[in-house]
């Protein structure tokens, strides 16, 4: 009998302690990994992390509850060194200006990443198997061994969903050249909110790589905001399938809409660049000067584009997987 | 005293074992190269096809663009779906009606109108006149 009552006021007292645990299972921005492993609230320290050749990042002022930035690596070769010297700018060359398809006008032109240089070559085809199909996408580099890219690049989403296998990372892949070579993946991330929800306000994720290739192609530099980006300049690049295999392509435009998680914009896109980067080249500001992104491109739709956005939750991840071994 | 091993077993029960019948710290060890995952898959909801050339034989690394053919379509995620060498692929996505393409060598092949079910995966095969 005591026994029985002694069980009874245990049983109250871990439910009344569990409950709480239970419903906080589930958090939309949790961390996921292919290991099975939760993280539910990255420790991310402000101010931490690589920045400009390896540099801390440098606080603006002001920046302290509504933006923040990790800047971007740049890596020059020397021939781009001797370039520059004689006033050559890399980051424009090589490009081909809007070219018109079935009679539309497609506003997208192509890259050719190893004329191009940085950010270009940050940029690359992600190629992967989910359940025996094949599947391409785009990602970018934010260290030397870590790939940005959307949330159903890694995950088709959903508690029904599998993690893609025999993944890969082609890094300024152009055609049939890949200056790069390849990385496989060493493991796969995103969050919750996509890997059991299938929620599209939460389709973003990152791979890290089996090398350290952000070592020789540089990196993006990635911020948020609390303030509208509604007509922020931007380029959106990427690895689509309608054009000739493993070819780079970009749009420039403005951002149309700026939602709490959602951006849209009508840049011409297609499947296969989900997960690209929507950034400035040239970004001029208190904070994140230079290649700087602010969302992952997701979805395309009969009128606009989507991606999603860089919020402060998005951006602690972020940090977190670049900071994981 | 001396408790009963049931008060020992019901902490582990009610802390780990609620989601999905597994753990949500459970490790559970994958490789990305070899394919098992943390969730199986046995209902995926989308289109389950084919393409073949007008011989019969499989076409490999076709690109599958999805469209939406009505006023209201579910989110289309911007994947790149290409062909394995059986000429099959997979598109995930939730019911609603699409138009469905196929994208070889830069060129696009007739559209298709397609309804995607929610109970099951949605077949078409799709022979290019090629």
């Amino acid at each position: 009998m005591n026994h029985q009552f002694m069980l009874r006021a245990i049983t109250t007292t871990i439910l009344s302690f569990a409950t709480p645990i239970l419903y906080a299972s589930f958090a939309p921005h949790a961390a996921v990994s292919n290991d099975g492993k939760v993280v539910y609230a990255p420790n991310v320290a402000r101010g931490v992390g690589g920045g400009v050749n390896g540099e801390p990042p440098k606080l603006a002022k002001g920046e302290t509850l509504d933006s923040q930035a990790e800047y971007p690596a740049f890596v020059m070769t020397s021939t781009e060194m001797q370039d520059l010297k004689h006033n050559f700018k890399p980051a424009t060359s090589g490009r081909l200006m809007p070219s018109s398809v079935l009679g539309a006008i497609d506003s997208r032109y192509r890259i050719y990443p190893s004329a191009s240089g940085h950010p270009e070559r940050a940029i690359g085809q992600i190629t992967s198997s989910q359940n025996g199909k094949n599947y391409i996408c785009t990602g970018w580099l934010i260290s030397p061994n870590t790939v940005i890219t959307a949330g159903h690049c890694v995950h088709t989403g959903g508690s029904n969903g599998v993690w893609s296998t025999n993944v890969k990372f082609f890094p300024g892949r152009d055609a049939t050249n890949n200056p790069y070579g390849s990385c496989t993946a060493k493991s796969l991330h995103s969050v919750q909110g996509w890997t059991k929800n299938n929620d599209t306000n939460y389709d973003y994720g990152a791979i890290k790589l089996n090398c350290t290739i952000g070592n020789s192609t540089g990196t993006f530099g990635f911020f948020w905001q609390s303030a509208s980006l509604v007509g922020l300049p931007i380029q959106v690049s990427g690895y689509p399938g309608d054009k000739p295999a493993g070819t780079q392509w970009s749009t420039s435009g403005d951002i149309d809409v700026s939602d709490a998680k959602k951006i849209q914009y009508k840049h011409d896109s297609f499947g296969g660049q989900s997960g690209g980067p929507v950034f400035q080249t040239d970004r001029v500001g208190s904070f994140c000067t230079g290649v700087c992104a602010s969302a992952i491109h997701t979805n395309g739709g009969t009128s606009v584009n989507k991606a999603t956005r860089i919020d402060q939750s998005v951006y602690n991840n972020m940090i977190y997987w670049k900071n994981l071994p | 005293m001396k408790l009963p091993p049931a008060i020992f077993i019901l902490p582990l029960i009610l802390l780990g074992e609620f989601s999905n019948g597994r753990g949500v710290n459970e490790p559970v060890s994958v490789n990305p190269e070899t394919g098992s995952s943390l969730y199986s898959s046995s209902s995926l909801i989308g289109i389950e096809g084919r393409v073949l050339n007008k011989q019969g034989s499989p076409i490999e690394g076709a690109s599958i663009y999805l469209a939406c053919a009505s006023t209201s379509c579910p989110p289309i995620p911007e994947l790149g779906v290409l062909t394995n060498k059986n000429g099959e692929f997979f598109w995930p996505i939730e019911p609603g009606k699409f138009s469905i393409s196929v994208y070889q060598h830069g060129r696009a092949s007739k559209k298709y109108i397609i309804s995607v079910q929610s109970t099951h995966p949605t077949p078409l095969e799709i022979v290019l006149d090629e």
